[in-house]
């Protein structure tokens, strides 16, 4: 396995578990769609032109002064443990990682900025950061997009502004994204109230797929659908009028549980403690589901010894390819089930 | 989860149904959302998305606006009267991609052809976006470059035009100069720069 910029043993910025309603929002996101004038979009470049676009956008990626630890990852050569740790990560998409030809994304190692090149645009500039801070993601965002505007020429038309492959994505080409964690939401089975208010207002909600195509239970994503006539304020002041309004409802339904069966909810939390503390096999989907109720048990005080940050940590490190990368090799799901319930294991033994 | 339609598909679709006051849950993989007639778009991938705008598109093509005003550029004029925005065999001269083939696939095949498809975007944008134009960010450079390049993208995009009618002519002669003349243009610019001129031409200024 070749070296990546990110270790599976740090956890990035955004996953430190600070940050404004870390409670309920694990992330905020912000993505912007690039591409540059002159080049056809990626769906219809030959091969050269493909390979003289990513030497073009890596020179100038790795020139630039948009952080000091800014570093390239040429995923054409990575290693596929590797590429799925940044997909894990939320670094690259999935279809970045297992796409085909050249292709890179350029990394802050503090992973407060990746920029994927050749992906379904020519550039997607992303910033993340943890708990519910959308402004000071855009904020950094705008400097990424404006250092990287004065060295390239990107495609931009005054009537449609920044021009992208997918229509729907063109105008701003920009995507907020807030990953919430609902579970008392979602037990209550009010989550699908949320999904109806928040679709007439031109949001989305997703819910945040963990590994394959199993749901993973109480994440969900919300994002904005509209790139084109609203403008990046815009945007970014719907998101600020729906969020709150959810994490509002969520602590809410908390608080009531709480108030109406305390020890029911107390035995739901320490019933996925004790099993995440004694299973010898799991899979990830359950180690999720487990570790959401866990989540919600810190968050309320109901789990005392349990710092979130390692909830947190313990999310991404169960994931298939951050144990096979803290393994150092390949393991295939009977004995990745089997590494990761001795992981866990091991973790949570530290706390007693 | 399981599609409760097919019981085979992950479901993917959740709905909470209120009928005679009664709630009711639903979940459904998207195949089966769709065959409902559920347009539900937060879970519709983009590339159903716009195929099913695109077709809804053509069937009220003839009752929509002239939202492109005089910009004619690429249209087939069928027989029938019910011609689409923009057929689709209309290809991009830039990248050679046609508009069925993006109907098909979603995904277009370089910046120019929000010059060459627009009567076709324009509605598309309009479903998608509930908007045609764009608010926000303008690159700092198209301030002191944009004329230039709109000038230019204005003059191939002309150029473009009388090829395709010469084209359709069979005047195959004129065809190959025009052809040179775009070549040359694009040669002498250097690179070709931003697409501008989508808001020049037209006459749907909002
Ligand atoms: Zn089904
Ligand atoms: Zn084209």
């Amino acid at each position: 396995m070749s070296d990546l910029p990110v270790r599976p043993e740090d956890l990035g910025e955004w996953l430190n578990g600070g940050g404004p309603d870390a409670d309920i929002v694990i992330s905020s996101r912000l993505r912007l769609a690039r591409n540059l004038a002159g080049f056809p979009f990626l769906t219809r470049i030959d091969a050269d032109q493909r390979a003289e676009l990513e030497e073009l956008l890596r020179s100038k990626l790795t020139g630039s002064r948009i952080a000091n630890d800014l570093l390239y990852v040429d995923l054409k050569k990575a290693d596929v443990i590797d590429r799925l740790c940044l997909v894990e990560r939320h670094l690259i998409s999935k279809d970045h990682a297992s796409g085909e030809g050249e292709r890179g994304v350029a990394l802050s190692t503090r992973e407060a900025v990746s920029i994927m090149v050749n992906e379904e645009d020519h550039l997607r500039i992303q910033v993340l950061r943890s708990g519910f801070r959308p402004e000071e993601a855009f904020r950094e965002i705008r400097r990424v997009d404006d250092a990287l505007e004065s060295a390239l020429d990107f495609a931009f038309s005054a009537q449609f502004g920044y021009l992208t492959a997918c229509p729907t994505n063109v105008g701003t080409g920009m995507r907020v994204s807030v990953m919430l964690h609902l579970p008392a939401l979602v037990m209550t089975k009010q989550i699908e109230k949320v999904f109806h208010a928040v679709s007439k207002i031109n949001l989305a909600v997703r819910g945040v797929y963990g590994e394959g195509t199993q749901p993973s239970g109480d994440f969900y994503q919300i994002s904005n659908q509209v790139t084109l006539g609203r403008s990046e304020e815009d945007i970014l002041k719907t998101v600020h009028e729906v969020v709150p309004q959810i994490i509002r409802y969520e602590r809410n339904v908390r608080d009531s549980l709480i108030a109406e069966n305390r020890r029911g909810l107390e035995d739901r939390v320490w019933r996925a403690y004790g099993m995440l503390e004694r299973a010898r096999l799991i899979t990830s989907e359950e180690t999720m589901d487990l570790l959401s109720a866990v989540r919600m048990g810190v968050n309320l005080g109901l789990i005392e010894q349990m710092p979130i940050s390692m909830v947190n940590e313990l999310f991404i490190q169960t994931q298939p390819a951050h144990l096979q990368k803290m393994e150092g090799r390949r393991l295939e799901t009977p004995e990745r089930d089997i590494t990761r319930a001795d992981f866990i294991r091991k973790r949570l033994n530290q706390l007693n | 989860m399981i599609c409760q339609s097919c019981n085979q598909n992950v479901a993917t679709v959740h709905l909470t149904e209120i009928m005679n006051k009664e709630k009711k849950e639903v979940h459904l993989c998207e195949e089966c959302a769709k065959d409902k007639g559920i347009s539900y778009k937060a879970n519709f991938s983009v590339q159903e998305l716009i195929s099913h705008l695109s077709t809804s598109q053509a069937a009220t093509a003839g009752a929509a606006k002239a939202s492109a005003g005089g910009d004619t550029e690429g249209e087939e004029s069928g027989a029938s009267g019910s011609s689409q925005t923009v057929g689709a065999q209309t290809a991009c001269p830039s990248c050679g991609l046609t508009f069925g083939e993006f109907r098909s696939t979603g995904r277009l095949g370089c910046p120019e052809d929000y010059v060459h498809f627009k009567r076709g975007l324009v509605p598309l944008l309009e479903k998608i976006h509930g908007a045609t134009h764009h608010i926000g960010k303008v690159p700092s450079s198209t301030a002191t470059s944009s004329v230039s390049v709109a000038e230019r993208q204005r003059e191939l995009t002309k150029i473009r035009q009388e090829l395709n009618v010469a084209i359709e002519k069979e005047e195959y002669e004129r065809a190959a100069e025009l052809r040179d003349q775009i070549r040359r243009l694009e040669e002498n610019e250097g690179a070709p720069s931003a697409v501008d001129g989508a808001g020049h031409e037209g006459g749907d200024a909002v």
